[in-house]
């Protein structure tokens, strides 16, 4: 029972092997061989009954060598017999040698009873010739040029400033020392000169004009002009008064107004002025007493009038 | 020349200038620089231009002056409408004689009083101008001597400002004193009062001749003048016209323009009419410095930019005086 069900097993595979297989059809390439990234195209009839259906079977779309982009079907008549042509389009990336169609196959009707092999075609990928001794061969590009903004300087000068100024700082400091250094190491004189007194200025300014003797030699203008100044300089030192801007009169006004002045002093002063404007002014010829007498008055004055200032001398 | 003898001259001749003082002190209160100044241009045969406020006897000041000489006084009000002729005079025509005949203008007196001087336009100004200046007019074709001495005093008041036609520069140049007249105190406004409405009004008499004037105005020509006045009379004005010279270098900016050579001259003869009044037969610098201010007031142009900062010319001058060193 057993082996009589092997038999029947066994002839139903056999059977049914005999009705799978089906009928080649050959393919056909535009070209055989191309270069990589070339469109492809491949086609294949299969006779045609309107009455039953045809599907296409693909085993693989996409090869690691071969990429179908599409496939195109139309109905052709050849001899008085229909067929539908097939049209597929492929592009490969990879050079070699390539089987196209494998895989391919067109079933007829619903059930498998029929199906028509596509024989692969042997097409051969070739890469792009490429001469690179005909190529024009460039230099390298520059690196590009491209300006700095103040903006991006900025820091760059900031930081420069800052050196300097602490440069700057270092030198000073430096020079303070040094200086300090020098000036522990040298102590400065400093020169006090002695003050002295208008009344002793003027007595000896007196006493250098006597000695001119500008009298005796009838220089009366110029004896009563240096007179008139040595007076003007003992009352703008003594007083404040500033005689040497000011008219006899106005500078007797402001000695009549000062109170530290005796009223016999005062007509001292005006005898002087009035003598010395006269010759000085009126071309006035006086002798040589009165010359004598009026330098003798003025250092009266000079003496009624005189304040002892503090000596300043350093001690010896 | 002896300084003593010359003194003495002066003292004697110069009598009358306290008789006209006294005179003019019956009318005027007060005002004894305004009438000093009168005098001194009386005497320096130099033209004077008062100028106060309205009511400060500046007009009777001048005929009380007038009045005490024994002289022609005319006076005339300027006013817009003032023509050249009714100054100077013109030509009209006699019917009787069939010919044109001068008819002399009131500008032919001793003393003119030209009150208020700047109410008049340019050209009227100019026709008296004119006459200080030349001391003579032209009415047609006949040209006239004015008589001496002459003396026109002009009066003008710095307020209402509106329709006025100030002197130009040139015109103030002439005038040897411009007098600036203040309020008197209290005690003078007082003495005003009493004399005002009193009921007898004081009346001067002439007492000084148009000879004792002339006689007086030869005297003041003697007075000496020194070297070194004269040096300092030219540091004065050279410092208004360069005042850096003079360590017055502040004042440059000032200053548009300095003073003339006239004003050198004026300021001499002023100087000299002082010393004369002070009966002194020479000038000391206490004479310059006292009329310096009168003399140079009007001769010194400003800067706008003293205009700005309300500096006066008076400012500049006592500057001036206060940094230029006494002799």
């Amino acid at each position: 029972m057993k082996i009589k069900n092997l038999i029947i097993v066994v002839l139903l595979a056999i059977f049914s092997i005999n009705i799978t297989i089906g009928q080649t059809v050959i393919g056909v390439a535009d070209k055989k061989s191309y270069n990589i990234g070339d469109r492809i195209e491949f086609s294949f009839k299969i006779p045609f009954d309107a009455k039953v259906s045809q599907t296409l079977i693909v085993g693989k779309s996409n090869s690691d060598s071969l990429e179908l982009h599409t496939t195109i079907i139309d109905t052709i008549r050849e001899n008085n017999k229909d067929y539908l042509h097939y049209k597929q389009y492929y592009t490969s990336f990879v050079s070699g040698t390539k089987n196209l169609g494998e895989g391919v196959a067109v079933k007829i009707g619903d059930s498998a009873d029929k199906i028509f092999e596509i024989t692969p075609m042997r097409i051969e990928i070739l890469e792009y010739p490429i001469d690179t001794t005909k190529i024009e061969i460039k230099d390298i590009k520059t690196v590009l040029e491209e300006k700095f903004t103040f903006k991006e300087i900025l820091p760059i000068i900031y930081v420069l400033l800052a050196i300097l100024i602490i440069i700057i700082g270092i030198c000073m400091l430096i020079r303070y020392i040094k200086k300090k250094r020098q000036n522990i190491e040298t102590p400065e004189v400093v020169k006090v000169e002695p003050k002295i007194s208008p009344h002793i200025k003027a007595l000896q300014s007196l006493e250098d004009l006597r000695k001119k003797k500008l009298s005796e030699r009838k220089l009366q203008k110029q004896y009563y002009t240096e007179l008139t100044e040595i007076i003007w300089i003992y009352l703008e030192e003594r007083f404040g008064i500033c005689a040497s801007e000011m008219t006899s009169s106005e500078i007797l006004s402001q000695v009549k107004a000062n109170s530290s002045i005796s009223q016999k002093d005062y007509k001292i002063l005006d005898d002087v002025f009035f003598m010395s404007d006269l010759v000085k002014f009126a071309k006035y010829e006086t002798d040589q007493i009165i010359d004598k007498n009026l330098l003798t008055l003025t250092q009266q004055f000079v003496i009624n009038t005189k304040e002892e200032i503090e000596s300043n001398e350093p001690n010896k | 020349m002896d300084i003593i003898e010359l003194n003495k001259r002066i003292e004697q001749e110069s009598a009358f200038v306290d008789a006209m003082t006294f005179e003019i002190s019956k009318v005027i209160v007060g005002q004894k620089n305004m009438v000093e100044r009168l005098i001194i241009a009386l005497l320096a045969d130099g033209h004077i231009l008062l100028e106060g406020v309205p009511g400060l006897a500046k007009t009777q000041a001048i005929t009380a002056l007038a009045k005490t000489i024994n002289a022609k006084f005319s006076r005339i009000q300027f006013t817009p409408d003032l023509l050249p002729a009714d100054v100077t005079g013109t030509m009209i025509y006699s019917q009787r004689e069939e010919a044109f005949t001068v008819k002399k203008g009131p500008v032919f007196s001793n003393f003119v009083l030209a009150d208020e001087i700047n109410r008049a336009p340019a050209k009227v100004q100019s026709a008296l101008l004119e006459a200080m200046q030349e001391r003579q007019v032209t009415i047609g074709e006949e040209t006239f001597k004015l008589d001496e001495p002459f003396l026109v005093l002009a009066t003008q008041n710095p307020l209402e400002q509106e329709g006025t036609y100030p002197l130009p520069e040139a015109q103030l140049d002439r005038f040897m004193m411009k007098v600036v007249i203040n309020y008197p105190n209290k005690e003078e406004e007082k003495e005003i009062l009493r004399t005002q409405i009193a009921a007898k009004r004081a009346t001067i008499t002439p007492i000084v001749s148009i000879k004792d004037i002339i006689r007086a105005r030869e005297i003041v020509k003697e007075v000496y003048l020194d070297a070194k006045i004269e040096n300092y009379i030219t540091d004065i004005v050279f410092a208004t016209r360069y005042p850096e010279e003079y360590g017055l270098g502040k004042l440059k900016s000032l200053i548009s323009y300095g003073a003339s050579p006239r004003a050198t001259i004026n300021l001499a003869l002023a100087s000299r009419a002082l010393a004369f009044v002070r009966r002194r037969g020479y000038v000391i610098p206490e004479d310059v410095r006292s009329i310096c201010m009168d003399v140079m007031r009007h001769r010194i142009g400003l800067t706008y930019e003293a205009e700005a900062e309300n500096i006066k010319s008076e400012d500049i001058v006592t500057e001036i005086i206060n940094r230029i060193d006494v002799p």
